[in-house]
């Protein structure tokens, strides 16, 4: 599974990384980096399932292909 | 915690069908996460209002203003919807819970049985006498903001009674879209029960340089309609506010009078465990704004109207009722956050009387920077961090073990070129 960011929805509230921090990472400018977008151990899958689900502005998506 | 062999039992069984009270933010993760983690059983969604679910959260922000429609706060896409396979009951309000056999009554008849619930109810606005005077609003559901929307179009002016997070937000639209806007706070300061006075008196000063009036120490008597179409509020002390349109946002209360006959333990919300389950009634949880969990730190059963928390919370929940030998309990530092005036505010952990309020005053490579530190005990137990999301990871780390103030105060050295600390 990857996942990906949407960096002009991103708003910086930082929940992905609080939720998936060996996914996500807060760049300097206030918006998210995926700096593991490719996601393969079930548990990797649903840390980033719960940090999709923990974004309030809907910035995060996967999909099963890059 | 309350827990008995029989409770332990009955929850280890896997339900088949969950019917989920509260078509909020919280009920919709918790359908979300229930399929994610496996679940293959029936799932009833039951909620009072009559669209799709959507998110509060932007009513008062993105939505207002008219950067976000309708379709764009939606909780989920149609795609998401089908995939999920939740038979969603709008217009439903539930109005009785008979935990003996296990179902759900509403107002409009239909009757829902259920082997797992989830009350995902959430909490509605405080009454007050001028809540039917035409022209006075809540500002709870989305009817709500479209009505300030379109009168702050229609160049109405704005007057919020109650100086918390919704009456602030929605002042700060209105100045945005340039009408007056007037801010009444019964109390001394504003935001008086989440920030401490020092961040409260910031929050003040950008209202007053945006052109909002701040009317502190300012109790209502009443909101009458005037002749010339509008709205007059009149304070205790013989104030006078005319405005096009009122907003009453003086707190919420969970939505709790439906549970009266349930036998659940309801206090301030449903008392919970910290896993999320009911006291007493292992087979029913509480998540969002509705949920008093117990925290094992203090002892104590605490709620908050925390939209981070709902989602949370509904993960460990939907987690739990999957994996019931498996259960976890939740624990995490709260965290919300608004906008005022274009200012992102962002606060991690909660404001308490006896904390050190502590401004940090940061020069980075490009600009000014505030974070406020409150202490106790040397520890920094909670954080706000103005405009600067960038650091927010951080404060969440250092707030989570109480990471020593001056530690906190060298880091912010090493990455500033300045700091003040005061």
């Amino acid at each position: 599974m990857y996942v990906r960011a949407d960096l002009n929805k991103c708003m910086g509230y930082g929940n992905c990384v609080a939720t998936a921090p060996e996914i996500f990472r807060m760049r300097d400018d206030g918006k998210v980096e995926v700096i593991k977008p490719a996601v393969e151990t079930e548990g990797d899958i649903a840390m980033v399932l719960a940090a999709v689900r923990s974004c309030p502005t809907s910035a995060l998506s996967t999909s099963n292909d890059k | 915690m309350s827990s008995s062999s029989s409770h332990t039992e009955a929850s280890t069984t896997l339900p088949s069908k969950v019917v989920v009270v509260g078509a909020s933010v919280a009920g919709v993760r918790l359908c979300q996460t229930l399929r994610s983690s496996g679940f293959t059983g029936e799932i009833a969604l039951v909620g009072d209002e009559a669209g799709m679910p959507y998110d509060r959260p932007p009513l008062s922000k993105e939505f207002l203003v008219g950067e976000r429609s309708c379709a764009e706060i939606g909780l989920a896409g149609q795609q998401d919807w089908a995939g999920l396979a939740v038979t969603y009951h709008a217009c439903s309000k539930a109005v009785r819970l008979d935990t003996v056999r296990r179902v759900v009554e509403c107002e409009t008849g239909l009757v829902l049985a259920y082997d797992a619930l989830v009350l995902a109810c959430g909490s509605r606005p405080v009454s007050a006498p001028w809540d039917n005077v035409a022209g006075v609003t809540w500002f709870r559901r989305i009817e709500d903001a479209v009505f300030v929307r379109d009168q702050i179009a229609a160049g109405c002016d704005v007057a919020c009674i109650g100086g918390g997070f919704i009456g602030s937000e929605v002042v700060s639209i209105a100045r945005k879209r340039g009408v007056d806007a007037t801010l009444i706070e019964a109390q001394p300061r504003l935001l008086n029960k989440a920030l401490g006075p020092r961040l409260s008196n910031f929050i003040r000063d950008l209202h007053l340089a945006a052109g909002v009036t701040v009317l502190c120490n300012t109790p209502v008597a009443s909101v009458a309609e005037e002749a010339s179409g509008g709205l007059v509020v009149s304070g205790v002390n013989g104030e006078q506010i005319h405005a096009g349109v009122v907003v009453s946002g003086i707190g919420v209360r969970p939505s709790t009078e439906w549970l009266n006959s349930s036998g659940l333990p309801v206090e301030n919300g449903v008392l919970c465990e910290a896993d999320g389950s009911v006291v007493g009634f292992p087979e029913i949880h509480a998540i969002g704004d509705v949920a008093a969990l117990f925290d094992p730190v203090s002892h104590q059963y605490v709620r908050y109207e925390h939209w981070t928390r709902a989602v949370e919370v509904a993960s460990v929940v939907a987690h739990n009722i999957v994996r019931p030998a498996q259960k976890t309990a939740y624990s995490a530092v709260p965290f919300f956050w608004t906008w005022q005036h274009g200012h992102f505010i962002q606060m991690v952990g909660k404001w308490e009387d006896r904390y050190e309020e502590v401004f940090v005053n940061c020069r980075t490579q490009n600009d000014e920077k505030l974070i406020v530190l409150y202490v106790e005990a040397d520890a920094v137990v909670s954080a706000v961090a103005v405009a600067w999301p960038a650091l927010v990871p951080w404060l969440r780390n250092a707030c989570a073990k109480r990471a020593s103030f001056p530690g906190c105060v060298d880091h912010l050295h090493q990455i500033c070129r300045q700091v003040v600390v005061s």
